[in-house]
């Protein structure tokens, strides 16, 4: 029997992941920067959820999380139920081969040092995985995301972009594992390789029926990616939903002003957005604002609340969350 | 519309240990006054060279400007001499880089790197500068002037030290200015900011600017007209209009139809099998006939030239679309 990525998410709605309070602070001569404040959301088996946000809004640091590649100043991550926020040792080890990154940058890595080969059988070798099998599980790797079994004796500098970003999507996929944490995956690529990238992802997960956290600053590419989308602000979520809903029937005003900058590859759209937005509509700001919401220096709807107190996510209905004022009832 | 600079077949080369490499090969344009043209293609298409040979600026050796020429106002200035250069370059053509970190000079403050090229090109005391430079400053929409001539770059985020060299490119109203990816490391809500604030200014100004950009949505927010490149080679020029309505050449057909899109109903994409031709190996027909659905045997063995394809479109292809 048959069923879609859809059907099946319908079917087993069961949280893969789940954070609650999710905190990271960065403290530097004596300032503290917080990069992740108070983060709450869950991932169901399968999903595909986006995380989205400008520079310096923590995505990276969250994704980093979730993985144990930094530790969180509080907070809990559960991982098919179980606490996993403070583990270490073996069982972080068998966390690993559960949980797997795609980086950004297909560039630095990938050891420039190390063959193919190595890069592909060293997470099986340190897992104790596919013993034996190694060099048949490395060739199937590159067949899956399209490379030829020759690479497996070449270095990482002989590859485009494109290819070494296959290549590291191989190395994420090498110890079979259930979550991938893709962090801008595709942004260091051109157009035309992005696409085929896309594509690949797309194909894996529903092959391999994966659940991933996808973090990018490229809202076309979560349209296209995602089930669910976090929008986040300097550390803090601003809005919770499903795609359609983000790109359909956003509230926050942030969401907003980040659906409308895109710029869209249709010159009369273009033409249209220019005479309806007016010339003040993003503003910028780069101070952390003491007390309020954390947008409202920027926000071209803030009132007076919007300055002294710090709206909490509420929910809107329908697995939406929104933390902003405006959508407060009574 | 009155012409202001041309590019007329311009071809420039990097000699390296081992062989010579075309990273421009036969590009002709040309921008009127006022206007904003688009050159738009994929990294290593030799976007940036081009820019770069118009302002003389390709680094000679290994660079070398094999043939062509740049007119600006009848003269070509691929003749020029150093010093001739010097009266050209920042007050008739002018450029903004990518990052702009990198070519702000770190250990001047904003006022002083400012005031340079007012005092070298215009000739203006202290007051005079610092009163063009706050009138430049409140131009680029920068918050508190007073405070920012006396930061350095570092104290700026990306999108204020963005908009300081659009005020320094703009302070001598160049003709011309040339910004060669001039928002690709800002965020979106600050490019849209930075975009609208470039042709407002260039509007007013009259400036033509020649934007070089990957990105198919900043083309079709900003230019009148477009370039599209591929490996070195123009491929396609047309109004941004019908570049968008009626795509030609089949690179551009796919670069539209591989980039995701919000605005309409999922699909899948369509993606260009494999990848752009490495600059050191170009194939001796079409470059792009590899990964060219409609390719034929001609296709690998010449390299179409630059034809009209309607009015005011021209394409490089043996069997563009729309013509069968």
């Amino acid at each position: 029997m048959f069923f879609s990525r859809r059907e099946r998410l319908m079917m087993e709605p069961q949280k893969i992941l789940e954070v609650k309070s999710l905190c990271k602070y960065f403290k530097t001569n004596n300032v503290v920067n917080k990069a992740v404040d108070m983060v709450d959301f869950s991932i169901a088996k399968g999903e595909v959820l986006g995380l989205v946000g400008e520079t310096g809004s923590g995505k990276t640091t969250i994704g980093r999380l979730i993985l144990h590649l930094l530790k969180a100043s509080s907070g809990k991550i559960f991982y098919n139920g179980n606490d996993i926020s403070h583990i270490r040792g073996a069982a972080l080890k068998n966390l690993r081969r559960q949980m797997q990154i795609i980086f950004q940058d297909p560039y630095s890595s990938l050891d420039p040092r190390m063959k193919i080969f190595s890069t592909l059988t060293m997470p099986m070798k340190a897992l104790g995985m596919f013993k034996g099998k190694e060099t048949d599980r490395a060739e199937y790797l590159l067949d899956l995301v399209g490379i030829s079994s020759s690479a497996l004796n070449r270095y990482p500098h002989e590859f485009s972009g494109g290819q070494r970003q296959r290549i590291g999507i191989a190395r994420a996929l090498a110890v079979d594992p259930e979550f991938i944490v893709a962090d801008e995956a595709v942004s260091a690529l051109d157009v035309s390789i992005q696409a085929q990238v896309l594509n690949l992802l797309k194909d894996l997960q529903e092959k391999f029926h994966l659940t991933s956290l996808f973090i990018t600053h490229d809202l076309s590419v979560v349209h296209y990616m995602c089930d669910r989308v976090v929008v986040l602000y300097m550390g803090r979520i601003m809005e919770i939903a499903s795609c359609k809903t983000i790109f359909e029937n956003r509230l926050h005003p942030y969401s907003d002003s980040l659906i409308n900058a895109i710029p869209i590859p249709d010159p009369e759209k273009e033409a249209q957005k220019e005479l309806n937005i007016p010339d003040n509509y993003f503003e910028e700001s780069y101070e952390i604002p003491e007390k309020g919401c954390l947008f409202h220096p920027r926000c071209p709807k803030r009132f007076e609340k919007c300055k002294t107190q710090t709206p909490q996510l509420i929910n809107a209905g329908n697995d939406h969350g929104v933390a902003c004022f405006l959508y407060e009832k009574g | 519309m009155e012409t202001i600079l041309e590019v007329k077949n311009l071809r420039v080369s990097f000699t390296t240990q081992q062989q010579k490499i075309y990273a421009v090969n036969g590009v002709d344009f040309s921008v009127a006054r006022g206007e904003i043209l688009g050159i738009v293609g994929e990294s290593g298409c030799g976007k940036s060279v081009t820019a770069l040979s118009i302002l003389g600026l390709v680094p000679s050796p290994p660079g070398s400007i094999d043939s062509g020429q740049v007119l600006y106002a009848g003269k070509n200035l691929l003749n020029l001499t150093p010093k001739q250069w010097r009266s050209i370059r920042g007050e008739k053509i002018s450029m903004i880089f990518q990052d702009p970190l990198s070519s702000l000079n770190p250990v001047l403050t904003i006022g002083q790197q400012m005031g340079e090229i007012l005092k070298y090109q215009k000739g203006l005391n202290f007051k005079e500068r610092l009163s063009s430079i706050y009138e430049l400053l409140v131009k680029t929409k920068i918050t508190q002037p007073e405070l920012r001539v006396k930061q350095y770059p570092h104290e700026l985020s990306g999108g204020q030290r963005q908009r300081v060299m659009i005020g320094m490119s703009l302070s001598c109203n160049p003709d011309i200015l040339i910004a060669d990816e001039p928002t690709t490391a800002l965020d979106v809500t600050v490019q849209a900011n930075v975009l609208r604030l470039m042709k407002t200014l260039c509007r007013e100004n009259g400036t033509a600017l020649i934007l070089i950009t990957h990105d198919m949505g900043v083309i079709a927010k900003m230019c009148h007209r477009v370039v599209v490149k591929y490996a070195g080679y123009v491929v396609e020029t047309a109004n941004t209009k019908d570049l968008f309505n009626n795509p030609a050449h089949p690179y551009t057909v796919g670069l539209l139809l591989s980039l995701p899109r919000f605005d309409q109903q999922k699909r899948r994409l369509f993606s260009i099998e494999g990848q752009p031709p490495s600059l050191k190996k170009l194939p001796v027909g079409c470059p792009f006939a590899e990964r060219c659905h409609k390719a034929k045997e001609i296709c690998r063995c010449q390299v179409p030239e630059l034809e009209n394809h309607n009015e005011k479109h021209t394409v490089r292809c043996f069997f563009p679309e729309g013509k069968d």
